[in-house]
Formats: C-alpha cells, sequence, structure tokens
C-alpha cells in the first residue's frame, strides 16, 4: 500500500461515511442551486421548482458515481490497483469537493467563470490523486479525458432516465442549456 | 488596541463582500421571475401598464411627454434612464433638462420617458416591492441632498446592469426590457407595422439596456431600430448586430463609460465578438465629446459649463444626439 493509500484509508478512518455523504449532498445540492435559475429560464411552476431542483442534485450524484465506476473499472482491470470501489467513491467525492461553492454559478455575469474554475479545479484534484495512488500522470491523464468522453455518453444512455424524472417532476421537456431556451426568444408585440 | 482596529476592518470588509455576493446572487430573480411567470407575470396587468407613480415621485417627476397632436409623429425616441434612476418617472434634474431640449428639438417626435428600465417589469424601486419603503426613504434622502445614501440605488441598477450583460440571464432581461418599450410605444399610438423609424437612447447603464432590448424590437418591426448611448456601460452582445445602428457617444474625461471595458467582447483582441464585428461592418460608431465628465457639473448633461464656441455642454450633447436622429440610418445587410 503506497504512503498516499494508507493517507487516504486513515482519512476515511478518521471521518467516517457520514462525513463523505454530508460532502456529497452539500457539493449536489450547491450545484443543483448554482443550475438553479436553468429551471426559471424553463418556467418551471414554482410548485416543482424544489422537487426539480433537488432531482437536479441526485443527477449530479448519479454522475459522480458514473466516475467512481469508470475509475473503478481501470484501476481493477488495467492498473490492478488494491483499492475498493468505496475507496474510489471517496477519492470521487473528495475531488469534486471544490463544487460545493458551486452556488456561485448563480451570480450574473461572473457565476460562470466561478464554476468552470471550480471544475478546473476538481478535474486537477482528481488528476493529483489519480497520479498519486498508482495511475502514473499519464493513466490519470487518460482516466481523466476518458471519464469526461463517458459522461458524455451517460448522459444519453444511462442518465436518461433520471433526466425522464426530472423532467416528470417539472412537468415539462426540459432544456438543459440556456442556450437552447434562448436561440427559440422572441418578441411577441402587445395587441 | 491595533488588533482589534484590524479585526473591525476585516470583519467590516467580510460583511460588506458577503453583502455584495448576496446582493449579486439575488439580482437575477426578479427578471427570470419574471420570465417563469412566477410573478409580474406577461399577462398580468401590473406589467403591462405603467406603474402608478408613488407620492414621492409625482413631486419630483419629469414634465409628462405629450407627442404633438396637430402633425403626425415622424419618429419615435425612448429615453431610458441613467444608473441613477429609481422609478419609471424621471426625477433627476439633469436628465429631466436634457429631455426638455430634445422635445424642443424634435417637435415631430414622440419622445417617451416613462420608463425603469433596471426591472423587466418596469417596476420602480419605490412602489411594489418587498422594500420599497427602504428605497422611498433612499429617494428622499437622495432628493435632500444625501448624494451618498443616493450611491445605493447606483448599486442597485448596476447590478441590473450585469444581468443584462449576463449570457445567460441577459436574453430574459432584455426579453423584458423590449417588452416593457413595445408597451409604451402602443400606448402612443406606435404603427408595428408601419416604417416610424425608433430610436432608443440609453443614458449611462441605459445603454446596456438599452443594446439588450433594441435586437428583439428590431427583430420583429419593420421600421429602423436605433440606439444611441450616451456614456453607456456597454457589453458585447451576442445580438448587438440586429440593430440598425448603435451609435455610442462618449468622452475622454469620463471614466465610467470605459467601465465596459471590463466585458472581454469589447477588447480589440476579441475579433470575432459581435461588438467587434459591429464595428467592422460600419453598424456600430462612436462619437467622441471631448472634455465632459459622466454625471454632475462638468458633464454630457451640464448646462453651466460651456464650450470655446459658447454652446453649453447639454446643447452640444443634445445638438449630437439631434444630428444622429436627422441622419438617416444607414442599410447595413445582415452578415
Amino acid at each position: 500500500m503506497t504512503e498516499l493509500q494508507q493517507q487516504l484509508k486513515d482519512l476515511i478512518d478518521a471521518y467516517g461515511v457520514a462525513a463523505i455523504i454530508i460532502s456529497l449532498s452539500l457539493t449536489s445540492l450547491s450545484v443543483a442551486v448554482g443550475q438553479g435559475l436553468l429551471l426559471l429560464a424553463n418556467q418551471v411552476k414554482a410548485s416543482r421548482f424544489v422537487f426539480s431542483l433537488l432531482a437536479s442534485a441526485v443527477i449530479f450524484m448519479a454522475s459522480l458515481g458514473v466516475w467512481t465506476a469508470m475509475i473503478y473499472l481501470v484501476a481493477e482491470y488495467y492498473f490492478q490497483l488494491p483499492l475498493t470501489l468505496w475507496q474510489i467513491f471517496v477519492i470521487v467525492v473528495v475531488s469534486f469537493s471544490p463544487l460545493t461553492q458551486a452556488y456561485l454559478g448563480i451570480l450574473p455575469y461572473f457565476g460562470s467563470c466561478i464554476v468552470r474554475l471550480l471544475y478546473l479545479q476538481s478535474g486537477l484534484l482528481l488528476l493529483l490523486i489519480l497520479g498519486g495512488i498508482g495511475f502514473g500522470w499519464k493513466g490519470a491523464l487518460w482516466v481523466l479525458l476518458g471519464g469526461l468522453a463517458v459522461l458524455v455518453v451517460a448522459r444519453f444512455t444511462l442518465l436518461q432516465p433520471l433526466y425522464w424524472l426530472q423532467n416528470r417532476i417539472a412537468g415539462k421537456q426540459l432544456r438543459r442549456r440556456y442556450q437552447a431556451i434562448i436561440s427559440d426568444l422572441r418578441l411577441d408585440l402587445p395587441s | 488596541m491595533i488588533n482589534l482596529l484590524f479585526d473591525v476592518i476585516y470583519y467590516a470588509a467580510l460583511i460588506v463582500l458577503i453583502s455584495l455576493v448576496a446582493a449579486l446572487a439575488v439580482a437575477p430573480f426578479e427578471s427570470m421571475g419574471w420570465w417563469s411567470g412566477w410573478w409580474l407575470r406577461k399577462d398580468d396587468p401590473a406589467a403591462k401598464s405603467p406603474p402608478a407613480p408613488a407620492e414621492i415621485e409625482s413631486v419630483h417627476s419629469a414634465q409628462a411627454h405629450a407627442p404633438p397632436a396637430a402633425q403626425p409623429v415622424d419618429h419615435y425616441v425612448v429615453y431610458l434612464t441613467g444608473i441613477g434612476g429609481s422609478t419609471a418617472h424621471l426625477n433627476i434634474p439633469y436628465e429631466k433638462r436634457l429631455l426638455v431640449r430634445l422635445r424642443e428639438q424634435l417637435p415631430t417626435a414622440c419622445v417617451i420617458d416613462t420608463i425603469y428600465p433596471y426591472s423587466a417589469a418596469n417596476r420602480g424601486l419605490t412602489k411594489d416591492r418587498l422594500f420599497a419603503r427602504f428605497w422611498r426613504f433612499i429617494l428622499h434622502e437622495k432628493l435632500t441632498g444625501h448624494d451618498k445614501l443616493g450611491f445605493m440605488i447606483n448599486l442597485h441598477n448596476l447590478l441590473q446592469v450585469l444581468v443584462c450583460a449576463d449570457n445567460r440571464y441577459g436574453p430574459f432581461f432584455s426579453q423584458g426590457a423590449a417588452h416593457v418599450i413595445a408597451q409604451q410605444l402602443r400606448q402612443e399610438k406606435y404603427d408595428f407595422t408601419g416604417r416610424v423609424p425608433l430610436t432608443i437612447i440609453g443614458y449611462s447603464g441605459g445603454g446596456q439596456i438599452a443594446v439588450g432590448a433594441a435586437p428583439y424590437l428590431a427583430e420583429v418591426l419593420p421600421a429602423p431600430v436605433q440606439v444611441i448611448s450616451l456614456a453607456g456601460v456597454l457589453s458585447s452582445t451576442p445580438k448587438i448586430n440586429r440593430i440598425d445602428q448603435l451609435v455610442h457617444i462618449y468622452s475622454d474625461k469620463d471614466t465610467v463609460q470605459r467601465l465596459g471595458m471590463i466585458f472581454p467582447g469589447r477588447w480589440r483582441i476579441a475579433f470575432t465578438s459581435a461588438w467587434n464585428q459591429g464595428r467592422r461592418s460600419g453598424r456600430i460608431t462612436s462619437i467622441l465629446l471631448p472634455g465632459v465628465k459622466h454625471d454632475g457639473a462638468g458633464s454630457y448633461l451640464d448646462e453651466k459649463s460651456f464650450l470655446d464656441d459658447g454652446r453649453s455642454y447639454l446643447d452640444r450633447t443634445v445638438d449630437t444626439i439631434v444630428e444622429v436622429i436627422d441622419t438617416e440610418t444607414p442599410h447595413i445587410p445582415d452578415a
């Protein structure tokens, strides 16, 4: 067991499951809040807003699940590292913990830039941790790039049921990018 | 003692920072809430008619605009107040004088000044708001000479300018602003199918609101739509090139209008930005009025400071605006 793996094990032992779950919940909620106004752009009714927001948080959690599964499979079958699924999950949650500040994404003008920086920070953190626990820097970079590709594919496949569920909760087919809504904006002249 | 002083300064700075971030976070909710239909719905009568002026407004509001009845209106001019505005009825003396002069110089034009541009639903600060009483107090203080408190109004409006300049929220805000302008035009019997030109003048932060809203109007109106930015703090709004013409009037001594350069799309290095495309095509032009400040004494709207040729600063500004309005808007084909 490498020194970093030992430190990771100590971290989990010291703070326990609860800390990881709290961190995951805070990060997910923060990401959802940061994107919350997208629901208003979609004209989601007030009565459905909170649950739609929670569904966004669940979708983010699921995307972390995709990361976890992908990294676990690579660690297990390619690098043959002695890491459990739980340990990988902790690594992913810790790596994405900068996104606890993702609620700042709601800020006008500066918000998008802040969120991009937070994602960059998370990516770098994941790169550093994976590189340190036995993936090597090159391997970690490939895992990171591969993970992004897998996530894109997962959005059209694995995560679709969750998107469908969120649409049901929101009561309409949500468009998930502002630009998709903005491109259809036309002024209705008063009669 | 020194430690205590540092602590006080540190916590005061922290409170100011947190308050600013909170204010910034809340800023998009009005326009996005309007868009989503949560409040001030598009079919809400409150959003359709201009709000009745509050008591304090009726004392200080600009003189009611009255389009000339004897002759047909040959031009519509919509004025969007500067960043110090707080209600749909003008209460800033410098701007009121500008409008009086514009009406004198453009007798056949209909000049509309009943818009509070920093709200997607034309909702002034002093009425129908949770903090209306607070804003009435601030406005009262400002009008009675306590300008420092009046800065709160500027800050509120500045945050709305940022919302308008945001690529995500801006188009929704601008839809609201365009809707409000269209409602006011309708009230002044503007023929939406006709060819009577429309000019939107935006002063200071109103300039950004004007360039945000004008493209939506230009898309649906057959008439030419022109924007005159008087010292506007402008971003490179993506749809800016839907406007038939944008004339940016600025001064070398005006440090506030230069704040527009915080928007990267305005930088010359952003070669493909909408702003730079507009400049290259001739759709966006600038006019320099040297030696004037952004506001107050010595500003574009000062009638007590004079040029060498005997005209006041206000005279020169009015002459420049009238010349732009009187010049036929050049037709520039879409790229």
